[in-house]
């Protein structure tokens, strides 16, 4: 059985894996979470609570914005946020995927122990 | 709202230094993420309390979610923060020393401004009555002071009246803060120039009641808003 990737390892890329989520579709935390979790196959053990200071540091960066979630009739539970890929953040998740497979082609091509 | 959902929040939120509304919003969407979790987990067929156990061991480290939500809040937000910190002492519903305390740094705040402004005037204008004026700004900051630390005192009491409706003494507490209020406006005409005795000091401070008895319902009723909901996350007792 697959060992889970846990916060640590995933520190660092969290906010492009977030802005790549975004990108799909307009999404509130747990709906981020879970699309994470799913993505992952299970394997993404994330603390749930640390989404939202991610959340805010993009928000922040003016690469999210939010909007409070119309009320569904029939829904339980507080209101929600609604995060949604700004034009700036649709710029850095290209700019992060960019780097992303620069890094996994460098990495794996030294990991693997492939000749130069 | 579930209590034992609360707790992780709170303390995750409560040690994080930054204005009320900032705190409010992390305590809504960390709550609402929690909840959702415990839902969905109920959904599986989980008891409640598993779902509650599960809810909270996904939600993470309070302390470590903490140190994370600090990084996030701006400067200028944390010193607002401080700021209202020092001069209120966080307090919702002062104690007399605490509202003392707030009039005398708004005393000192005010009298430092005023003193100032009145020595630069002395410096650049030649035979510039510097002592008379001074004294009217000093008695001006102390008035101001005595109804600061009032206001203080009574806008807390005027505010938990408000949330239980209570609206007979809500309205007893601006009245008498109008009052006070109104008593200074007459003593700063009467240290001025004694024109206290004459027709329009009189009238200025009767004025004056209405004026701030209003501005204080209005300024309370606006801030029970968001006293009520603050007041369950900050009545939770954390271990």
């Amino acid at each position: 059985m697959p060992q889970g990737i846990h916060g640590d390892q995933v520190r660092g890329h969290l906010e492009t894996m977030v802005l790549s989520v975004l990108d799909q579709q307009d999404a509130h935390g747990f709906q981020i979470v879970k699309q994470l979790d799913d993505m992952g196959c299970g394997l993404l053990r994330l603390k749930e609570g640390t989404i939202y200071p991610v959340l805010y540091r993009l928000e922040q960066s003016g690469l999210v914005k939010a909007r409070w979630e119309p009320v569904e009739e029939g829904r339980r539970g507080p209101p929600r946020r609604v995060y949604q890929l700004t034009r700036k953040g649709r710029g850095k998740l290209q700019a992060g995927r960019e780097s992303w497979l620069k890094f996994v082609d460098i990495v794996g091509t030294i990991v693997a122990g492939a000749p130069a | 709202m579930i209590r034992e959902l609360m707790i992780p929040v709170e303390k995750a939120v409560r040690p994080v230094c930054a204005s009320q509304s900032r705190k409010l919003r992390m305590r809504e969407e960390l709550y609402s993420l929690i909840e959702e979790r415990y839902r969905s987990f109920l959904a599986e067929g989980l008891s409640e309390a598993d779902a509650q156990q599960g809810a909270i061991a996904a939600f993470g480290d309070p302390p470590a979610i903490a140190a994370e939500l600090r990084k996030t809040v701006p400067a200028w937000n944390r010193w607002s923060r401080q700021f209202d910190n020092f001069l209120f002492a966080g307090a919702f519903e002062p104690t007399i020393a605490l509202a003392i305390h707030t009039g005398l740094c708004l005393t000192t705040i005010m009298g430092a401004w005023l003193l100032g402004m009145n020595l630069f005037l002395a410096l650049i204008k030649p035979n510039y009555p510097a002592l008379a004026i001074a004294v009217t700004f000093g008695t001006l900051a102390a008035i101001f002071g005595v109804n600061a630390s009032l206001g203080h005192w009574l806008a807390g009491r005027t505010i938990k009246k408000l949330l239980a409706r209570h609206y007979a003494t809500v309205l007893l507490h601006a009245i008498l803060f109008g009052l006070v209020f109104a008593a200074s406006i007459a003593l700063l005409y009467l240290s001025a120039s004694g024109e206290f005795f004459l027709r329009s000091g009189w009238m200025k401070a009767a004025m004056a009641l209405p004026v701030a008895t209003s501005m204080d319902l209005f300024i309370c009723w606006l801030a029970s808003f968001e006293v009520a909901q603050r007041e369950p996350w900050e009545s939770l007792e954390l271990d």
